[in-house]
């Protein structure tokens, strides 16, 4: 294990916290992201890790020496910034070779060599960081963290300043070295698709809590909380009425569920997967389309069916319906497999 | 579009022709005067290019020491009552430097009660372990008045540095005072030596606190030649090679302000302290904040005062009335008629956005960088040249009182334009376009959006203006009407014969009115920012 975060807790203000029971760690060579909503507090937890902001409680481990108290410095941890944060006075090569140190010259401009020819930044050596395009000046944030080869590098929503199709590209050229190099990586990011197409694992964190560490996979089919249903998963609901014994009553019919016995009213969660669409008089309820949209390979398709007097949103087909169209829905209910607590 | 051309032109002539002329006539002197120019040559300049050097280098190794650490003290540490402090290491930028001069040089006079009292209650002769009067004490008194220049430009820049930019080199392994020198400083740097830049044109220019120190530089030989030698060719050869210094200077510190305009980072509001000091270490940062403020601000200022209630009684009378309606009626026109014509030059460059406009607003702004002597200089002979040409009618067009209004509009034409071009380029440049769209007309866009923005940064340099000239010494004491004396005039009388206690009414009057100033433009931007 690389990394393990035990227990860490941190507040601004005594009365403000910013996260707390915060756990998880980080195998040699994976690759982590941190997803969450702005504000949510992953900016803070990347600094608790770089050294920047003290935990009031909690425990950091690197290579099995509690790290939580070192100054940033003496870490030996990378970090990469949304903004770059290249020094605007060093060339691309001074900047590249900032983090080396205690080595001769000749070594360091053989890595930075090595860096620049990894990075396709050959051309730019000598330049200064405002002659660079947005993308480019990313490039050379990047190698300028791997420069001192760190075993692991965060990343600090590192790719929301670039137009769409370089992120894609950039994201998917930084996995492969990260892999080659073998070096690990935290991603902080409020983009699901981002975290998606890098982590191994993705953490959810929200509200202070890390609401979920997993899989994409896991994540999308199974979320383990109402929040993660709402903010991976469909963010569809049907309200049951449970009978104690795992037995839920919906609309939909009645469904076998593994809940807690002592839940009563429940809302229960219809993942993408359980939805499929047919020509009309084919399938189980009635229903009109009301939005479509072209996603390439399919398009997603916005239901109401009036039986059940509801919207089903987001759905994947790769057939053609016309706006307006009638078309029946069905909801296959052996997917469904959760349900939370109503509170309202 | 003829007239902003024209306008900008006329502007030029005026503020750049005298100065063009004093190079030609320099080169083409009358012969008559030769004699007086070879004494000057052979006798005086040799000393002055040591003495002015050796001045300006000195100050700006002390203002860049004192103001690039006290910067690094309120930005990067916890000196305590930081906010106090940050303040009071401006302040002494309102004292005009003949002031701090004339009161370190009276305090340190034999007979002064600080003296005395060290003599008589301690034993201790200051005077035989200081020599006030020496280059290493002008300067160090220059510099108590001129450091605020390089400290508010290092500290601006420090903060500017940003907060990531500081974690990226930490997180590289540089520890904090790796990444202050690396990276904070070498960041830094343009803006340090741009500080540094200005406090050494004012080292150049100042010519009242020379004089009071008995210390010879170009300002103080060319009031020499003017008054003493009355050989206004050499005036104008010496002027001549002050003008070169002064152009030098001024071109290493527009450089460096080019370059501190490098690409920066968002200012970050949350700066994580580099260095938190222990009790012993906090101490120690305080006494030398503390001795700072002290002898740049308190000694000073409370021995002014003493004086000034010592002296108030006998030295008082109905002249000093006199002197204070001149000066002020001085202020008050120049800065009007320096601020309306600036605006005017904004204005006219907005509109008319050719190389050749930008040219001619460039020369035109040259004067900031001039010191006042020569600018007097310049302006005497430029309406000696066209005197004989004036018709007699307008003749009052070549009243004294109009040459010294020029001289000021030279020297401190920058101030006004600089602060109103900064507030119209703030202007979203669509609003003009918007306004046309909804078919209101130039005249009106100007009444009823142009100026209204811009009004706070006109009236802002208007009273920047004011306390510029009511503080000017040299031009106003070359070019002023006969028997129009000011503030200024009379410190420099009263200074010249060692009478520092009475000269500190007419300086605790120009101090005053100088913090007053300086007050209600801060509390306009305070507004502003609100």
């Amino acid at each position: 294990m690389l990394l393990q975060i035990e227990n860490l807790q941190h507040s601004y203000a005594p009365s403000k916290e910013t996260f707390s029971y915060l756990s998880f760690s980080l195998d040699a060579g994976e690759i982590f992201c941190l997803l969450g909503p702005s504000g949510c507090g992953k900016s803070t937890l990347l600094q608790c890790l770089a050294g920047f902001e003290k935990p009031q409680a909690g425990q950091v481990t690197l290579k099995g020496k509690e790290i939580t108290h070192l100054a940033p410095e003496k870490r030996g941890i990378g970090l990469v910034f949304q903004d770059y944060s290249l020094f605007p006075h060093l060339s691309v090569e001074q900047n590249i070779t900032y983090g080396l140190r205690h080595i001769s010259k000749h070594a360091k401009i053989e890595r930075c060599l090595e860096l620049l020819k990894l990075f396709n930044l050959e051309s730019h050596q000598k330049k200064f960081p405002h002659e660079l395009s947005g993308g480019e000046q990313q490039r050379v944030a990047i190698a300028r963290a791997m420069a001192p080869k760190p075993e692991l590098i965060l990343f600090d929503e590192a790719f929301s300043n670039l137009d769409p199709s370089l992120r894609k590209t950039l994201r998917q050229e930084l996995k492969d070295l990260l892999h080659e190099t073998k070096t690990s990586a935290i991603f902080i990011t409020h983009d699901q698709e981002e975290a998606f197409d890098l982590g191994e694992n993705i953490g959810v964190l929200y509200n202070g809590r890390l609401q979920q560490v997993g899989a994409a996979y896991d994540l999308y089919h199974s979320p383990q909380t109402e929040f993660m249903a709402r903010f991976i998963g469909s963010n569809q609901f049907i309200i049951g009425e449970h009978n104690g014994e795992g037995l839920v009553k919906t609309q939909l019919g009645d469904i076998q569920l593994e809940i807690s016995k002592d839940l009563n009213e429940v809302l229960v969660y219809l993942p993408y997967s359980a939805f499929s669409l047919h020509h009309s008089g084919e399938g189980e309820f009635r229903g009109k389309i009301k939005r479509k949209s072209f996603q390439g390979e399919t398009y997603r398709y916005d239901v109401f069916v009036p039986e059940l007097n509801k919207d089903f949103s987001q759905i994947q087909d790769s057939r053609d319906f016309k706006w307006g169209e009638d078309v029946d829905l069905s909801i296959n209910t052996q997917k469904i497999n959760r349900a939370f607590p109503r509170f309202i | 579009m003829k007239s902003p051309r024209l306008f900008l032109g006329a502007i030029s002539l005026l503020s750049f022709g005298p100065i063009l002329l004093l190079v030609l006539k320099s080169f083409a002197p009358e012969a008559s005067d030769e004699n007086s120019w070879n004494f000057v040559l052979t006798s005086m300049v040799p000393e002055l290019i040591v003495n002015t050097g050796t001045l300006v280098i000195l100050v700006s190794l002390f203002t860049s020491f004192l103001g690039v650490s006290l910067a690094s003290l309120t930005v990067f540490t916890n000196l305590p009552f930081k906010k106090v402090f940050d303040y009071l290491f401006l302040l002494p930028i309102t004292f005009p430097l003949y002031v701090l001069a004339f009161v370190y040089v009276g305090m340190f006079e034999y007979s002064s009660s600080l003296m005395t009292f060290f003599r008589d209650d301690w034993g201790l002769n200051l005077n035989a372990w200081i020599d006030i009067k020496s280059v290493w004490g002008v300067a160090f008194v220059f510099s108590l008045g001129l450091y605020p220049y390089v400290y508010l430009l290092s500290k601006n820049a420090f903060i500017n540095t940003g907060e990531r930019m500081i974690q990226a080199s930490r997180a590289l392994g540089h520890n904090p005072r790796e990444t202050f020198l690396n990276v904070i400083l070498r960041y830094s740097f343009p803006w340090v030596l741009t500080g540094t830049g200005l406090a050494m044109m004012e080292t150049l220019a100042d010519f009242g606190g020379v004089s009071v120190f008995n210390y010879d530089t170009f300002t103080s030989a060319i009031y020499t030649a003017w008054s003493g030698l009355y050989s206004l060719s050499s005036a104008a050869r010496l002027s001549c090679f002050l003008l070169f210094i002064a152009l030098t200077l001024y071109l290493f510190e527009t450089r460096m302000s080019r370059r501190a305009r490098h690409v920066s980072l968002g200012p970050t509001k949350r700066h994580q302290l580099l260095r938190e000091f222990g009790p012993l270490g906090k101490t120690l940062v305080l006494i030398f904040a503390l001795s700072v403020v002290s002898l740049s601000l308190v000694i000073p200022l409370s021995q002014l005062l003493i004086w000034f209630f010592e002296s108030v009684s006998y030295e008082w009378s109905s002249s000093y009335w006199s002197l204070i309606k001149n000066t002020f009626f001085l202020g008050l026109i120049a800065a009007s008629v320096t601020a309306t014509l600036a605006l005017g030059m904004v204005l006219a460059k907005r509109v008319d956005r050719s190389s050749l406009s930008q040219a001619l607003c460039s020369i035109s702004l040259l004067g900031y960088a001039l010191p006042g002597n020569l600018v007097a200089v310049a302006v005497f002979l430029y309406f000696q040249q066209f005197k004989p040409h004036v018709p007699s009618f307008l003749s009052f067009l070549t009243a004294p009182l109009v040459l010294l209004i020029l001289g000021y509009l030279i020297r401190y034409l920058s101030v006004s334009y600089r602060a109103q071009n900064n507030a119209l380029k703030a202007l979203n440049p669509n609003f003009d376009k918007v306004a046309k769209t909804l078919g209101v007309g130039s005249s009106r866009i100007f009444k009823e959006i142009t100026f209204p923005l811009i009004s706070p940064a006109f009236i802002g340099s208007f009273v920047l203006l004011f306390i510029e000239v009511i503080k000017e010494m040299p031009m106003t004491l070359m070019l002023r009407p006969f028997g129009m004396n000011t503030l200024a005039v009379r410190i420099y009388e009263l200074t010249s014969e060692g009478e520092w206690q009475r000269a500190s009414i007419a300086a605790v009057l120009i101090v005053v009115c100088g913090m007053l100033g300086t007050l209600l433009i801060s509390r306009m931007d305070d507004k502003k920012h609100m």
